[in-house]
């Protein structure tokens, strides 16, 4: 049952249903360019790294308490409360480097991921296995792609045939994307700044408003590397403005969505880059959730 | 007993059950380079200076009384919370960017940066609060001036549901008392004021060992504290308030024994970072 009144949610979080969690990440040996979208999910921390766990072309599923089975990479919330609902009631975040803003975080559910997808293939890549998805047919979840090896120079684009929320199959997404030649680890590589670029998720098809599973993958050329194809609800943003000045969002009050978070939902962060970021460089803040 | 709604908590302060609590400190122990944390209950004003003091590598119990922490009011069989907090920082240069308020539980002793040796520490007592560890975080500052040398640190740990777990971050001395070793960031990986934890770990109940890859010099003292809210600032002389309330929709509990002070950095390289002078409001049910 969700909160019914501010008088509820003051007893119920005072009655003890409410969890803080304090993360850190640091962002490795490379640096970000300005304008495009990485995946925090995989970068040392805590939570640990998700080091995308898996069988090539396979859907993982991604839960608080399992992660992906073999890493625990989603920020702690509290545990399963059902009946209750929880709620999102405050995050924040700090970075002490002076690149690492301005910028935004984006906080999504992780429902999970196709990992070892080869970007060296410009022929159909099947995908295997039927996600599992804490919303109904994948309302409101995107598509991302984060590049699990580093990509080769060879330009591509990404099409992909997946089901709406219908769920309907064989949809396709509306314009070209073009994938970022050389991509880092990380990156979430249709997005950034170059022509048919998007971030962080990928377009959908006229009408559609979520993505339940998703049949192939097909590059327009071969290229090196690997990504994991990844399924997400976003639940908030937010941007970061100053060095060492902790960016704070009080979801109840000064942005009132109070964003749910379902039994097991996988949160990470998604990075996107306003300024060239140094490598190495160090986030962390806290994610409060309540509920009742 | 909880609030059991906005009228209580409104009570609370007409009831007269509420204590305002000052505190301001007028002297932290040095520059601490750009942007690394730094513990405020490391230095001269009001509650007293926190000198960690205790038997090399034993763990010792923070309990709030007087003025050895922000006082919170007087003991209560009730439950007591965090209603308003401000926060000014009066210095000329550089301001305090960020702060996190803690509630300080346990802290570990005089840590011998210069050996390589495994550091065993004697666990006699436990979490005066937070007893099963959820949430509570590791963090290591210098208790003595280092050299400024980097180093990695190998930590062994019992975790939130009673586990040996073992970690291994990034830690820098400093010249300065108070410095937060880990958060150092001229540290390639440095991770911010708390040690990491291993895979699926929420937090932390004791410390069993400490190891560290070379000898960097100084002491210092690491602390299980649990983390309770942030503040942030932008400017000099301007107070930054927050009620727990209407502007972060929790108010952070506050237990019997809290140890509350906080740990700070900042946007400059200063030792003028002083006086910094809070106001916090408690109430209770």
């Amino acid at each position: 049952m969700p909160f019914s009144s501010m008088d509820d949610l003051v007893n119920e979080i005072t009655s003890g249903k409410f969890n803080r969690a304090d993360w850190n990440k640091i962002t490795g040996g490379s640096a970000y360019t300005a304008g495009r979208w990485y995946d925090f999910s995989g970068l040392n921390g805590t939570p640990v790294a998700n080091a995308w766990a898996g069988t090539a072309l396979a859907w993982r599923s991604c839960d608080e308490l399992t992660g992906n089975g073999t890493q625990i990479f989603g920020l702690p919330t509290g545990g399963n409360v059902s009946p209750d609902t929880a709620h999102v009631l405050n995050v924040s975040a700090i970075t002490s480097v002076a690149t690492g803003v301005p910028s935004q975080l984006m906080l999504v559910d992780l429902q999970g991921y196709w990992p070892g997808i080869t970007n060296n293939s410009a022929t159909a890549q099947t995908l295997t296995g039927t996600p599992t998805l804490r919303y109904t047919n994948g309302a409101g979840c995107r598509l991302f792609w984060v590049q699990t090896s580093a990509a080769g120079a060879t330009a591509q684009n990404i099409s992909l045939s997946y089901s709406n929320t219908t769920p309907t199959s064989g949809r396709s997404l509306p314009v070209t994307v073009a994938m970022t030649a050389s991509a880092i680890v990380g990156h979430i590589s249709h997005s950034g700044t170059a022509a048919n670029n998007y971030g962080p998720f990928l377009p959908l098809a006229s009408g559609d408003t979520g993505v339940s599973t998703v049949a192939t993958v097909t590059f327009s050329a071969a290229n090196t590397g690997t990504g994991a194809l990844c399924l997400a609800r976003p639940l908030l943003t937010l941007p970061l403005t100053t060095v060492s000045v902790a960016a704070e969002r009080d979801l109840l009050n000064q942005l009132p969505s109070l964003p749910r978070v379902i039994d097991g939902a996988c949160l990470v962060w998604l990075y996107f880059a306003g300024a060239a970021t140094a490598a190495n460089t160090n986030f962390y803040g806290g994610v409060e959730v309540g509920w009742g | 007993m909880p609030f059991k709604s906005v009228a209580e908590v409104a009570n609370a302060v007409e009831q007269g059950r509420h204590h305002i609590q000052h505190f301001i400190r007028t002297g932290v122990n040095g520059g601490f380079g750009l942007n690394p944390f730094a513990d405020a209950s490391v230095g001269t004003g009001l509650p007293s200076y926190n000198a960690y003091v205790g038997n090399a590598l034993e763990a010792a119990q923070m309990i709030g009384q007087r003025n050895n922490s922000i006082y919170v009011g007087p003991g209560i069989t009730s439950e007591k919370y965090l209603l308003n907090m401000s926060l000014t920082h009066g210095g000329t240069t550089g301001f305090l960017a960020s702060v996190y308020f803690l509630d300080y539980l346990l802290f570990y002793p005089y840590i011998d940066l210069d050996s390589t040796d495994q550091q065993d520490m004697t666990n006699a007592v436990a979490l005066p609060r937070y007893t099963d560890g959820e949430g509570v975080r590791m963090m290591m500052l210098m208790q003595t001036p280092g050299t400024g040398l980097a180093s990695s640190m190998t930590v062994n740990y019992t975790n939130q549901n009673g586990v040996a777990k073992t970690i291994t971050a990034a830690y820098r001395t400093s010249g300065a008392i108070g410095c937060i070793g880990s958060s150092v960031n001229t540290n390639a990986t440095a991770l911010g004021p708390f040690f990491p934890l291993a895979d699926g770990d929420r937090g932390v109940r004791s410390v069993e060992s400490v190891q560290l890859a070379s000898g960097v010099g100084g002491f210092g003292v690491m602390v299980l504290v649990k983390p309770l809210f942030t503040m942030s600032a932008n400017e000099l002389n301007s107070t930054v308030e927050k009620n727990f309330l209407r502007e972060q929709a929790a108010l952070p509990r506050i237990y019997d024994g809290a140890f509350l002070n906080y740990i700070f950095n900042l946007s400059n390289n200063t030792s003028a970072v002083t006086p910094l002078v809070g106001q916090a409001q408690f109430i209770w049910t």
